[in-house]
């Protein structure tokens, strides 16, 4: 008991402690922080660069982020987000808590269909199905041809709870238009669950409950690189693949604004972006990070997909009903 | 005035229950809006959300008495053996098990690469896929409550006194005649009471339906809370959905409730039954039995026998030793999961102390039922309004990352109360009864009353809910997601992140060492701490 | 002397009417129908229930509103005497002292009554292990200890063999003529008691009917 409470005590006196340095605090998602993340890394070399004290809290996921900010207002302790979604840009943009950044991001491998003045994007990747490749043989090789096939059953994310679910709504969205309702339709016959969050689906997916999982072009490489696995393939379609832009962005009503752009800076780093390849398992943003040898073995994507997000915030609510009902019957 | 003493505890443990409650309706109450649950009421989509709500609940429920039922009835006749008492033991496995490692256990016997689909595959050539969808579901909640139906049900056949048993076999009835005089109605408070609680369970059981659902169109009232607040940034909406839960809940369970006959605490049971030998080497009925009790251990056991299996393929040991990210939440783990299993074991006592003098001596009908729905009210509540609405209410006083221990253990004490009353009610009341006039005639009183002479006749009961209270702790991934941060990690904490970011090694890992522990308290408090004659 | 006088109090099936004088040293057996409410006169006389009206009176003081613990009165049940997560020892010394916090003199006492009852060897045992006469030895260890001048005794041997019932009742006998006890006892069997009661006293609906002489009721049931 007593160990306990001497425990607990100490705990909350170093909390703190560390109020003594210069402290900026950053929201972001769980597995950023987590010890295989990027988070422990990137927060080393910060504290050194900048001198002070960086906090990273981890929230359940990127939507969580925007929601923990919204509800907290003006009186958040966060200094700078990390992990926005770019679909939700527009929502984000609509609170007014986030300032402008005063940081160059017009030579960045996404510069091409990417520009903002307050978010600064930090890695990105494409959205797509990964098959075991030694239990499928001949994957679909395009949207029609994975609605045609007669035997593959894919594992989805549900657009209300997690960003790939959305990813994949807008994806169909973007590639048939209207005629999106009957793509979930025929989609519908070959879906063996929708799963709340990334994690469940893609456990399922290896536990052979599906042929497909949504993910990301760059999930065989996790297996390539710490599992010397090859078998995970991502199905390289031809209408293109969707894309996903992970933001950061500066609160308002900071109190650390010059260490905010420091950060915004540093995660642009070749420092910061050297790391995240392997911990985050997405493309670094700038063109001279260091890759690992398993993204060698990924697909290509050449013609990357995008709604713009003041589009995707009028519709958002519209579609999510298309899709209930699509796959209610 | 010292006349009221007795009152103190009860009074005492609902009002901090209450406090509790009322800072999270605080930060949400401003957000309920009467208009918007008509119009909410009125759309089409909620109304078959809350219809499919409503029906799975009750099937669930009836599903789960349907399949205990048999097998208590058949159990109770070899409590002796030591054999029984330990799959009696493992069977809360399933109970106290976080949701979404329970449904993982439930897709590898029953999903489309489980081993009955493997079975199917190998005699018949063909894959099962019955899983996702209602069936899902189904098996689901099943498998998550039939044990504790079981204790439950069990509980109650023990306190049919053996001379009964006895008159019973002589007047030569038979097995139906046996259940409809003697058996039914010793638990037929008990079975209703247990439904309510299961039907509550079910109501707002939101990992199972949306992964076994297979999709949104099995969807309940919990699964739109979700989307309105995390989604939508919807508050009055989730407020509204949330009322409209509460409502519907607590409807349906009083009425399930209102078909019981006298007033009073349910048993529970301590592993003890001495019925003589009903059936003397009849190997026909024993046969059947030994079927039955089989069934009971593939719906509850099988499930976590095929998810062990499967961890340990995947899982490497070495890194178990230099893994400082699992060992750390090992340590939290087991510091959150004591405290707040301590604290609702703590609470429950003294709202039974409160409660027995209400139901023994005074028969205040009416305070005893507050007093005890105090402690169950946490059922009705959609979990994820009533941390947010904490959240809500203290974020501007207090700094989150310092109190979200304290929240996480006071949440999910609330959580487990209902459950420590359930195991522990019925013996304190046998107790007190039974030795009232003797504490009366030695003046055994107050606290030394408690502390020196009812707990420790109440030992084994104490020790099972105690054991309960605690591995439902540590099981909660819904709270600790909200108010866990990087230094305080929970093991379904950190399995569900190493789901998040591909690690199932240390996913299956993070599993076994949370199953190791949770059985290993559980054993302890039920083997060793259990009946000593 | 106990006096009591229209004891009431408020049974299920009718309202109880007590009156009745016991002289110091009595042995009285109470007789009656099951449900006429025997048990209850000696839940009053005890304390364990509050009358609602009328007067119990013992040696002249007032003793209806005294706490239990606080009445000359120890009482010998049917069953569940004793604790059973104490041993023998705790369960007699219970008698002085509940807390179970004893001084030499009182450690020297409990020994003297364990000797008395012959349980001695088992002052140790768990009570789990004991055989129901035992038991009842031991709580019969209690009560003596707790030298109080009035028992009362609710049907406490009928869960025994007649052997051993005739057995307890002479213990309980050479107990009352060392102590001078008081006795008030509800038997299952009064046949049994005739050879050791002074006189019977018969309750009907919660009245006492009639008081009668042993051997007037050796020939009535005969």
């Amino acid at each position: 008991m007593k160990l306990y409470i001497k425990t607990l005590l100490i705990i909350l006196v170093s909390i703190n402690i560390s109020h003594s340095n210069e402290k900026l605090t950053v929201y972001t998602y769980d597995s950023f922080v987590a010890e295989w993340g990027p988070g422990p890394l990137l927060e080393e070399k910060f504290e050194k660069e900048c001198n002070c004290d960086l906090e990273l809290i981890g929230l359940s996921d990127g939507v969580e982020i925007l929601t923990r900010i919204m509800y907290e207002g003006k009186n958040t302790n966060a200094d700078v987000v990390l992990g926005l979604d770019s679909n939700l840009l527009q929502r984000a943009r609509d609170t007014n808590l986030f300032n402008q950044h005063n940081i160059d991001i017009t030579n960045l491998a996404i510069s091409n269909r990417f520009d903002d003045d307050i978010f600064v994007p930090f890695d990105y990747g494409y959205f797509s199905f990964i098959y075991d490749s030694t239990k499928t043989s001949e994957p679909p090789k395009s949207f029609d041809d994975l609605l045609q096939s007669n035997n593959i059953r894919i594992i989805i994310q549900d657009p209300r709870t997690s960003t790939p679910g959305l990813g994949l709504l807008l994806w169909i969205k973007d590639i048939y238009g209207s005629k999106a309702t009957e793509v979930w339709a025929k989609l519908g016959e070959k879906i063996v669950t929708v799963t709340p969050g990334w994690s469940e689906a893609y456990g399922l997916f290896l536990d052979g409950e599906a042929d497909m999982v949504l993910s990301y072009t760059t999930s065989p490489a996790y297996h390539i690189t710490y599992e010397n696995d090859y078998r995970y393939k991502a199905a390289h379609f031809i209408e293109g693949h969707y894309e996903q832009i992970e933001v950061a962005a500066k609160l308002k009503n900071t109190q650390n604004d010059k260490i905010a752009d420091k950060f915004l800076k540093f995660i642009i780093s070749k420092e910061a972006q050297d790391i995240l390849p392997t911990t985050q398992w997405m493309y670094p943003v700038i063109l001279e990070a260091d890759l690992p040898e398993s993204y060698d073995h990924l697909i290509k994507i050449e013609n990357p997909l995008r709604i713009e997000p003041e589009e995707i915030f009028l519709n958002n609510e519209q579609w999510i009903r298309e899709w209930e009902s699509s796959l209610s019957n | 005035m010292r006349k009221y003493n007795w009152l103190i505890p009860g009074l005492l443990a609902s009002f901090l229950i209450l406090v509790i409650i009322t800072v999270s309706l605080f930060g949400i109450i401003k957000y309920s809006s009467f208009k918007l649950i008509l119009e909410i009421i009125n759309d089409r989509y909620i109304q078959s959300i809350i219809y499919f709500t409503i029906y799975q609940s009750l099937i669930s429920c009836f599903l789960s008495i349907l399949i205990a039922l048999p097998l208590a009835l058949t159990i109770q006749k070899y409590l002796k053996y030591r054999l029984v008492k330990i799959v009696l033991s493992l069977a809360w496995l399933s109970f106290i098990s976080p949701v979404i490692i329970g449904v993982f256990a439930i897709i590898k016997l029953h999903g489309i690469s489980g081993w009955i689909s493997d079975v199917s595959l190998f005699v018949i050539g063909e894959k099962l896929e019955y899983i996702y969808g209602l069936n899902g579901i189904l098996i689901a909640h099943i498998f998550f409550n039939v044990p504790f139906a079981l204790r439950m049900i069990l509980g109650s056949l023990n306190t049919i006194p053996n001379e009964l048993w006895r008159v019973a076999i002589q007047n030569n009835l038979n097995r139906w005649q046996l259940f409809k005089i003697l058996e039914w109605p010793a638990i037929r408070n008990n079975i209703l009471i247990t439904s309510a609680i299961i039907f509550c369970l079910c109501f707002t059981s939101f990992v199972v339906v949306l992964i076994l659902g297979g999709g949104p169109k099995y969807s309940i009232i919990e699964v739109a809370i979700y989307y309105a607040l995390k989604i939508e940034f919807n508050i009055d909406r989730a407020v509204a959905l949330g009322i409209i839960q509460i409502v519907l809940a607590s409807v349906l369970a009083l009425l399930i409730i209102s078909f019981t006959k006298n007033y009073r605490i349910e048993p529970y049971i301590k592993i003890n039954l001495k019925i003589p030998n009903i059936q003397s080497n009849n190997y026909k009925i024993l046969t059947y039995d030994i079927f039955i009790i089989l069934v009971g251990i593939a719906v509850f056991l099988l499930p976590i026998i095929a998810l062990i299996v499967s961890c340990l393929k995947v899982s490497n040991f070495y890194s178990l030793i230099g893994n400082t990210g699992l060992l750390n939440s090992l340590y939290w783990t087991i510091i959150l999961g004591f405290s707040s299993g301590i604290l609702s074991v703590l609470l429950s006592i003294m709202l039974l102390m409160t409660l027995k003098i209400l139901i023994l001596k005074y028969k205040i009908k009416w305070l005893a039922v507050m007093i005890e729905l105090s402690g169950n009210l946490i059922l009705i509540l959609p979990p994820i309004l009533l941390a947010t609405g904490i959240f809500l209410s203290l974020r501007n006083i207090f700094n989150i990352q310092q109190i979200a221990p304290y929240v996480i253990i006071g949440i999910n004490c609330l959580t487990t109360i209902p459950f420590s009353i359930r195991i522990l009610g019925s013996d304190y009341i046998r107790i007190s009864s039974i030795y009232s006039r003797l504490f009366d005639a030695y003046n055994i009183r107050g606290i030394s009353r408690v502390l020196k002479y009812e707990i420790p006749m109440m030992r084994s009961s104490i020790a099972t809910s105690l054991a309960i209270s605690i591995t439902l702790s540590m099981g909660d991934l819904g709270v600790i997601s909200l108010f866990g941060s990087t230094d305080i990690r929970t093991l379904p904490l950190y399995i569900y992140q190493s789901l998040g970011s591909y690690r199932m090694d240390n996913a299956a890992e993070g599993i076994l060492l949370l199953l190791i522990l949770t059985t290993s308290i559980i054993f302890i408090a039920e083997q060793i701490f259990g009946e000593k004659k | 002397m106990i006096k009591i006088q229209n004891i009431s109090v408020n049974l299920d099936a009718f309202k109880t009417n007590y009156s009745l004088n016991v002289d110091n040293g009595e042995w009285i057996g109470i007789i009656g129908q099951s449900g006429s409410g025997k048990s209850t006169l000696l839940n009053l006389i005890a304390g364990f229930i509050y009358a609602e009206s009328g007067s119990i009176r013992i040696n002249s003081i007032e003793i209806n509103s005294i706490h239990p613990s606080e009445r000359p009165v120890s009482c010998l049940f049917q069953e569940n005497n004793l604790f059973p997560h104490l041993s023998v020892y705790e369960n007699i010394a219970i008698g002085i002292s509940p807390s179970l916090k004893l001084n030499a003199g009182e450690k020297k006492q409990i020994q003297d009554t364990l000797d008395y009852l012959n349980l001695s060897d088992k002052s140790n045992s768990d009570i789990g292990i004991l055989s129901g006469g035992e038991r009842q030895r031991v709580a019969i260890g209690r009560i003596v200890l707790s030298n109080k001048n009035i028992l009362l005794l609710d049907e406490p041997f009928s869960q025994l063999d007649p052997n051993l019932r005739i057995e307890m009742l002479n213990l309980i006998r050479k107990i009352r003529d060392e102590k001078q006890l008081t006795i008030i006892m509800v038997l299952h069997t009064p046949i049994e008691a005739i050879n050791y009661v002074d006189r019977f006293i018969q309750i009907k609906n919660g009245r006492i009917n009639r008081s009668i002489k042993p051997t007037e009721y050796s020939l009535e049931i005969s």
